[in-house]
């Protein structure tokens, strides 16, 4: 009889060996062991009379018997095979089980459970294209059976660190809670540490600062004090530090903080990822009955390796942030130093006029300048309404309003703007639509963004705009749409259409028209849709709820002051 | 001033310019065609074949440095002195990239004059663009 015996999320598990057990990642498996470093069909074992025999059944990560890579091999009482992050331990014919193994002395079994470092960051390195995944369950790894290896209750601890910070990792961006999360999980693995800190280094100045820091218990000096010299030694050599008894431990002896502090034990791990060093995290404790063991320093430096990967995520999520910025801001300032030079040169170009007409005494000449003048000066005006608009949040001031006598007025600005044009404008309303709570200030500079965009559009070719509303469908909602049969857009602008700064219309336009516009239709609770054609015109739909629940004006009592309004109007 | 008036052809989106220029130009003997977009530029250029052209960089339709470039693939076309009208950075490649420059680096206009324009300045560069 033959067996497996491996450590998976659910616990220690078991498998008798049948005459062929195949093992992989997909279901026909014999035994299936769902990871992505496991290939579908990944290997196999056979009997052969009172032998086994492992075969690798064209694996992409190869099986390991004891740490060599085979492709069929002859399989021994107490071999270790590695598939995937799986070691999966063979026993064969009345052999003990492991805990007690026979004729196999401890240094093999640690060996045997050695999951180190090296070995994990190495599959993973080196195979880029996947992405291992945690789905470990914090349940199921708290309740492992109880096992009495220490070496599998090491294992079982790896796991519950890794899972702990992962879990911490994938919650959060905010470090100061990932590592205060990271140290609470320390504390719960190492029964004995008294305090636990995480020192950061800054990448850019290389300044030492502390990043977390938790005691077990709440003690009357709380003042943190630890080790330059252990903690320079760590950074520099790029390596954990144990340190079973200080009291014993000639590399302190000179370290009177540590004397000072009375501690008795201490270790040290760097948080170190792919080259990158983020910095250390110690533990230590008082307790001189229970100091920390080489084993609680490598479980310690795994957990440094995640930690450190972890900051390694959150730096560069931090620094993608920060160049998103900055693009953002280098785009703004572009397009307002376009509409500030627009509107200087048209300030500059007036001023010359009128100055020209002074000189000559010619009054038409000043006109003309100061109505250029003037005409900046709106613009300067409409920039800035814009931009106050886009720059915050506000909620609209709300009132009952009539559409249709808001689009009354919009079409006649409309027709005025296309008076010596080949461009109609006109106004269909819907007689059934009912008032409506909209602030009009900003409807109104919706709509008319809309019928103006929608004139100009068509002032080259000629055609004509449509603006008709619609009363409350099925769906509550009220509608705007203004069609026009103008030039049309490309899918490009289309595209680009509610982009700030993005305008087609040159010097005429801020490219802040539509965003605005789209803004003040979503605080709404609104929707806006253009649909467009190169050369074929376009329509734009504004939504608008036809109910809402009015807000309390000034001065009104809290109490009742708000009501459904829907038909009162 | 003697001679025959000279033609200048005005290409920006903007009427202010051209109102503008007009006046800081007037006196000198000139006259004007004015065109809004870079596709109009372009067909008047082709068209009236000026004496001298200022052209805005940011136009509907075409730019100002691809009018440019077109410019210089004619033979009746590519001696006609340019002004180029540039706005924040086009020149420094914070809007337009250096590699979209290439098709036109190979000439660079005759002038560039940054917005907001100056009369004198301006009229100054056309004069002595015509002189030469």
């Amino acid at each position: 009889m033959a067996k497996l015996t491996w450590v998976s999320a659910d616990g220690v598990q078991t498998r008798e060996l049948a005459d062929i057990t195949s093992i992989g990642r997909s279901r026909e498996n014999d035994l299936l062991l769902r990871d992505p470093l496991v290939s579908k069909l990944h290997a196999r074992i056979l009997r052969d009379g009172n032998d086994w025999v492992l075969e690798d059944t064209g694996s992409r990560n190869g099986s390991l018997v004891n740490g060599v890579r085979q492709t069929r091999c002859l399989l021994r009482h107490g071999d270790r095979i590695q598939i995937g992050p799986n070691e999966l331990r063979f026993e064969c014919g009345d052999a003990a089980p492991f805990a007690q193994p026979a004729g196999v002395d401890q240094s093999d079994i640690d060996s045997f459970l050695e999951w180190d470092n090296s070995t994990v960051a190495g599959v993973r390195e080196s195979d880029n294209d996947i992405v291992p995944t945690h789905t470990i369950d914090v349940t199921s790894v708290a309740g492992l059976p109880e096992v009495t290896s220490p070496a599998t209750d090491r294992l079982t601890l790896r796991l519950k660190a890794s899972y702990a910070i992962s879990k911490a990792a994938a919650a959060t961006l905010n470090l100061a809670v990932i590592l205060d999360r990271v140290l609470e999980a320390l504390f719960e693995i190492f029964a004995s540490a008294e305090r636990a800190v995480v020192m950061l280094v800054d990448a850019d100045s290389g300044k030492v600062r502390r990043g977390a820091v938790k005691f077990r218990r709440s003690l009357d000096d709380t003042d943190v004090h630890i080790s330059r010299t252990a903690l320079r030694q760590v950074l520099s050599r790029r390596e954990a530090l144990l340190c079973v008894d200080t009291a014993l431990d000639d590399r302190f002896a000179a370290v009177q903080s540590i004397a000072d502090y009375g501690i008795r034990s201490m270790m040290i791990a760097p948080l170190l990822f792919k080259g990158q060093m983020h910095g250390a995290i110690l533990i230590d404790t008082l307790n001189r009955t229970a100091p920390f063991t080489q084993d609680d320093l490598e479980l310690l430096s795994f957990a440094g390796t995640e930690v450190a990967a972890c900051l390694t995520n959150a730096d560069l999520h931090r620094k993608a942030l920060a160049a998103e910025h900055l693009a953002a801001v280098g785009r703004t300032v572009a397009g307002l130093s376009h509409c500030m030079k627009n509107i200087l040169q048209g300030i500059k170009g007036g001023a010359y006029i009128v100055e020209k007409g002074l000189a000559d005494k010619t009054i038409d000449r000043i006109r003309q300048g100061w109505n250029m003048v003037k005409r900046k000066n709106d613009f300067m005006e409409e920039l800035v309404w814009d931009l106050l608009n886009l720059s915050k949040a506000r909620a609209p001031d709300y009132e009952l309003t009539d559409l249709n006598a808001l689009c009354t007025e919009i079409v006649e600005i409309g027709a005025g703007k296309a008076r010596n044009s080949d461009v109609e404008v006109n106004f269909v309303a819907d007689k059934a639509l009912k008032n409506i709570c909209v602030d009009p200030k900003g409807i109104r500079r919706c709509i008319l963004n809309l019928v103006t965009n929608a004139v100009d559009a068509c002032l080259e070719g000629g055609g004509n705009v449509e603006v008709r509303t619609f009363a409350a469908e099925a769906d509550g909602m009220v509608r705007v749409v203004v069609r026009d049969t103008g030039c049309g857009m490309s899918e490009e602008t289309l595209a680009k259409l509610f982009t700030i700064f993005f305008s087609t219309k040159g010097s005429k336009g801020t490219g802040l028209g539509l965003p605005v516009t789209k803004k003040i239709v979503e605080e709404h609770g609104g929707r806006i849709k253009a649909e467009s054609r190169q050369g074929d015109g376009t329509t734009f739909t504004v939504s608008l709820p036809a109910t809402r629940l009015q807000r309390p004006k000034k001065g009104a009592s809290h109490a009742g002051g708000s009501q459904e309004d829907t038909d009162s109007g | 001033m003697p001679g025959e008036a000279r033609k200048i052809l005005i290409a920006d989106d903007e009427p202010d310019i051209h109102e503008f220029i007009h006046v800081a130009l007037e006196g000198a003997n000139m006259t004007f065609i004015d065109a809004g977009d870079g596709e109009d530029a372009l067909t008047m250029a082709r068209a009236e074949t000026p004496d001298l052209i200022i052209l805005d960089v940011q136009m509907p339709k075409r730019d100002g440095f691809s009018v440019f470039a077109e410019l210089q693939k004619q033979e009746s076309t590519r001696d006609i002195p340019v002004i180029m009208l540039t706005g924040v950075g086009e020149r420094t490649g914070f809007k337009f990239k250096s590699e979209d420059m290439g098709e036109y680096l190979g000439k660079e206009p005759a002038a560039y004059v940054e917005k907001p324009v100056d009369a004198d300045k301006i009229l100054k560069i056309v004069a002595s663009l015509l002189q030469a």
